[in-house]
């Protein structure tokens, strides 16, 4: 039995590829693992600093903060040039790595070495793979411990920090993988380094630039399809392109809001699933496309002549696609524009490649049968109204759950409405319909988003608003509906928790809207800002709630603001209400002058004016971190009338005559609402003492 | 033994080699002769299992040889191209070779090294093609395969070391029953080392025949007679050629030599003798007895 010399030639082809990996391991090191480490240096010292504090409202060394930049920047740069790094190595390892199909000198060489082709497949594909990928595969455990190790201080504001850094790592891998195959692939099908570089390029972004751009122009002019989305859904899971715009959205916007606890992570588990199978696949591809090529095919462009036709079919689509898209409505002269600009891609590229003007008239006859389909799938498309995706609504039964929001439910609704009940799922699916069966009335705009959460994984995302000569309020009826949807208990937006009744200092500003006619066919808003008079709040609260509740929105009046606010387990907190016509309660409430009062009010008020003396409260709030990471607020309320030397000093500090602009601190005066009034830039320190003292001896004094 | 049987090559329409067939023995050392484009380099590949044929039977004692790697594990190609050394030093060479061929002497590879005095850790870029093609002929030759393919093997060469990679391949196949098989475009190279030759031309075999056999049955007569012979007036002999110049007649003959020579003396010329020829001679008059025409073959 003879023995196998396959393990040989690996590690020979692995040597041969030790400057890659040299490149690899850098770039692994200088990408995440950099990264991560710099941020457990960060974050092991930011708590250190918590735990060793005795006062809690010291700030944060310099040094710290600059780290935390340094953090944020070498993020969104030095791990875009790792990536990039990393992805040029994948493109090009396969093309030095295969180089028996294209360098004759390598193909008489290990052509007649002691392999059989399976041996000989996997010795060039494995070692280069083991090269590229290796480093990373060392990188990622180490991300992930980091990662843990930075989660494990439990700082609220990072908390996701793991997760997102494993998901990142892995999302790159993949990337970097599937790039890594689509290059074997195309290099299996290449004779020439030349041509080998050309193909993996173009067919890296035709396959999936195809797929966009058609997807695009088939939906862009339907009613209520988000053809962007769908368009980028559709190639979202088409390695390695498909992969990158998320990799990039996602750590760009990631790292430039890394503390802010803010990100967003698009690609679903199925998606990473599909694109591994798919970059798999080209491996698979590589290997039976190099056993049945022919070894004497080194020297040529592609090994099979159909590939090129098949690029050349690509180009000449996407170049149509590509004007498809750009007119939203495609019609006769776009179809011509494109079928001239697809014409003369394809008549360029092939000309490019057989140098032979000869075959001009079989390529007029292949160019015109691409812009016949090109043109009858657009055709198909724009009279199916997108393959019936315009008026698909999801089955019931295929629905986990629903998302609803938009500017016709409430505007400052931040999350949207989840209907997981099936009675409430059937319930939109319902009012959905209803909305498709008047489209003339409507067109794609961001009044209601109903987004379908199937139980496979995918989602329907349709976005409708009203026409503005419509004339009737069908938009708001359906948002109306669809709130009325919401469970039993709950209120359709936000936690609206000023309803708890465990709240103290309850106060509503907002702005309230005139129309004033100063003459015929002429008229201008004014705006005014109001308040609630103080011992009105509760009263008042009674009937937004009872409206909010019981009242549909009708947006098609312009609506005014109320901002609640309000002290919850000692977190002041607001929350914002769009208050509409029909909210005739609260209008004629806010509208009364013994309910309120006004900034011109006030402006006459004896206390604004300091022609009376009043007692005033003054409250400083003092933002500090716990030692678990967690933000917590201190409040300091100081009196006018307060007999306390610190007070009396910290009340002379402050002045109503600066702006947030030229101020860092500053204080609420609360009782009543009058505004802020700041602490001048040069007194800022010996306010801080100020106010530490009054803190302490007030902590003191409760013990 | 290498056997071929009716094997076809064709490179997109173009016949490289067509339904050739031939053998050579073990032990043996067999020339390839033919002029560029003949097929010399493709029939190589395809002994050595580098190209598929496209019909008809290749083999190594009763093995195929394309994808086989235990066939391959017997022999070792080195082609006219040296690229492919090209990041490697001679050391690097001979631990590539040793790897992939268990039976690889470090101390054959040690005198051929020191024979030619090529550096052992210098990379072969810096060599000269002469220096290259050494550096794969001393490593395939320390690497003691059962068969060994050279590619235009003595190209870039000096006469001195010509001689020198000969004396090395004759010295291996004398102890180890190596057989060598080399594609030429130069006779007189294959006249000097091979046993065996065999003559392409525009993928067409022409001929393959034992040299000293072919060297031992052609002979050239030069004479003197008073009135220039027509090839009538012998008809004993088996004459492919008869030249008259300059008052000198020049008899070309398949057979004996002896008789040949008895046969042209009976005739009466008042001078004659036997010339010997040169093998390109011997290809020349061979393949013209055979219907080809000299100014094609050239071609």
């Amino acid at each position: 039995m003879k023995k196998s010399n396959f393990a040989k030639y690996l590690l020979y082809k692995f040597k041969s590829h030790i400057g890659i990996f040299a490149a690899s391991i850098v770039l692994s090191l200088v990408g995440f693992a950099l990264s991560i480490t710099l941020l457990g240096i960060y974050v092991s010292n930011i708590s250190e600093y918590y735990d060793n504090s005795g006062n809690m409202l010291n700030f944060y060394p310099q040094w710290l903060n600059d780290l935390n930049m340094a953090i944020v920047i070498y993020g969104i740069l030095g791990l875009a040039v790792s990536a990039l790094g990393l992805l040029a190595l994948a493109f090009i390892t396969p093309i030095l790595s295969f180089k028996f199909y294209n360098n004759r000198a390598f193909t008489d060489m290990i052509g007649s070495l002691p392999l059989n082709y399976t041996e000989r497949f996997f010795g060039d594909f494995l070692s280069g793979l083991a090269a590229v990928c290796l480093p990373y595969l060392i990188t990622v455990p180490y991300v992930c411990i980091m990662s843990g190790y930075v989660g494990s201080f439990g700082i609220e504001k990072i908390a996701d920090l793991p997760a997102n850094f494993s998901q990142g790592a892995f999302e790159l891998g993949l990337i970097v993988f599937s790039t890594y195959t689509f290059s074997s692939l195309m290099v299996s099908l290449c004779g020439k380094i030349s041509s080998s570089v050309f193909y993996t390029l173009a067919g890296a972004g035709l396959i999936p630039g195809t797929i966009f751009v058609y997807t695009l122009s088939s939906l862009s002019g339907l009613l209520g399809v988000s053809a962007d989305v769908m368009a980028f859904g559709m190639v979202h899971w088409i390695p390695p392109v498909g992969l990158i715009p998320d990799f990039v959205y996602f750590w760009g916007d990631y790292f430039a809001t890394m503390f802010e606890g803010y990100h967003i992570i698009e690609a679903q588990t199925y998606e990473y699933v599909i694109a591994a199978i798919l970059a798999v696949a080209y491996a698979v591809g590589a290997y039976f496309i190099g056993k049945n090529r022919k070894t004497e095919s080194i020297g040529k462009d592609v090994v099979y002549q159909k590939v090129f036709w098949a690029f050349a079919v690509l180009l000449e689509a996407t170049a149509i696609g590509v004007v498809f898209c750009i007119s939203e409505h495609a019609d006769f002269i776009t179809f011509i524009f494109g079928g001239i600009l697809g014409f003369l891609s394809f008549i360029i590229i092939d000309l490019i490649h057989t140098k032979n003007p000869k075959r001009l008239p079989k390529d007029i006859i292949g160019c015109a049968a691409v812009c016949a389909v090109c043109l009858v799938f657009s055709g198909v498309a724009e009279s199916t109204k997108g393959f019936g995706a315009e008026e698909y609504v999801p089955e019931a039964e295929d629905v986990a759950y629903i998302e609803a929001w938009g500017n016709r439910f409430f505007i400052g609704q931040d999350e949207p409405s989840v209907y997981e009940d099936p009675e409430a799922i059937e319930g939109v699916i319902c009012e959905h319909k209803k909305l498709l069966s008047q489209k003339d009335k409507l067109m794609t705009g961001i009044g209601i988003e109903i987004r379908y959460k199937l139980k496979n994984g995918m989602s329907v995302l349709r976005m409708y608003d009203a026409k503005y000569d419509s004339g009737e309020p069908i938009m708001t009826e359906a948002a109306s509906n669809i709130r009325s949807l919401t469970q039993k208990g709950d209120y359709p937006f936000g936690v609206l928790s000023m309803n708890s009744g465990e709240y103290t200092d309850l106060s509503f500003t907002g702005s309230f809207n005139y129309y004033e006619q100063v003459s015929e066919g002429n008229g201008y808003t004014i705006s005014e800002t109001y308040m609630i008079k103080p011992e009105k709040t509760e009263e008042f609260k009674e009937l937004l709630l009872d409206n909010v509740k019981n009242t549909a929105a009708d947006m098609t009046k312009y609506h005014d603001v109320i901002n609640a606010y309000y002290t919850k387990d000692g977190v002041r907190q607001s929350e914002v209400f769009c208050i509409f016509s029909e909210y005739e309660d609260v209008y004629e409430f806010i509208k009364d002058p013994d309910n309120r009062v006004t900034i011109s009010d006030y402006r006459k008020d004896p206390i604004l004016s300091g022609s009376e003396e009043v007692v005033m409260d003054y409250m400083f709030r003092i933002g500090y971190r716990t030692p678990d990471g967690g933000e917590e607020y201190a409040e300091l309320r100081i009196s006018s009338d307060s007999e306390n030397s610190d007070a009396k000093e910290l009340i002379s500090l402050c002045s109503s005559d600066l702006s947030n602009s030229s101020a860092l601190i500053y204080a609420e005066r609360t009782s009543p609402n009058f505004g802020n009034v700041f602490i001048n830039r040069k007194d800022e320190t010996r306010a801080i003492e100020l106010i530490l003292n009054l803190i302490k001896n007030s902590t003191a004094n409760k013990e | 033994m290498i056997k071929l049987e009716n094997v076809t090559k064709k490179f997109d329409g173009f016949v490289a080699l067509d339904n050739v067939s031939f053998e050579i023995q073990k032990g043996s050392a067999y020339g390839l002769l033919g002029s560029n484009g003949a097929g010399k380099s493709t029939m190589l590949r395809i002994l050595t299992g580098v190209y598929k044929t496209d019909g008809g039977t290749v083999s190594i004692e009763g093995e195929s040889i394309y994808d086989n790697a235990f066939t391959k594990q017997k022999l070792i190609f080195i082609s006219d191209e040296t690229a492919q050394y090209s990041n490697m030093t001679l050391n690097q060479m001979r631990k590539f070779y040793k790897m992939f061929y268990p039976n690889f002497s470090d101390d054959i590879f040690s005198r051929l090294h020191a024979l030619l005095g090529l550096p052992l850790n210098k990379k072969t870029s810096a060599f000269s093609k002469g220096m290259k093609r050494q550096a794969a002929v001393i490593c395939a030759i320390a690497a003691r395969p059962d068969y060994l393919f050279l590619d235009e093997a003595f190209d870039g060469l000096d006469p001195s070391m010509r001689i020198a990679v000969k004396k090395m391949m004759v010295e291996a196949m004398a102890d180890s029953e190596m057989t060598v098989v080399i594609s030429s475009h130069n006779l007189k190279e294959i006249e000097e080392f091979c046993d065996t030759v065999g003559m392409l031309h525009h993928g067409k075999l022409i001929f393959t025949r034992d040299l000293y056999e072919l060297k031992g049955n052609i002979h050239k007569i030069q004479a003197s007679f008073e009135k220039e012979p027509v090839k009538e007036d012998f008809p004993e002999l088996d004459i492919l050629l008869i030249e008259h110049n300059s008052g000198l007649t020049y008899i070309i003959a398949q057979g004996d030599a002896e008789k040949s020579l008895e046969a042209v003396k009976a005739k009466g010329p008042s001078f004659c003798d036997l010339i010997p020829l040169s093998l390109e001679e011997i290809f020349i008059y061979e393949m013209e007895a055979l219907g080809y025409d000299k100014n094609q073959l050239d071609s």
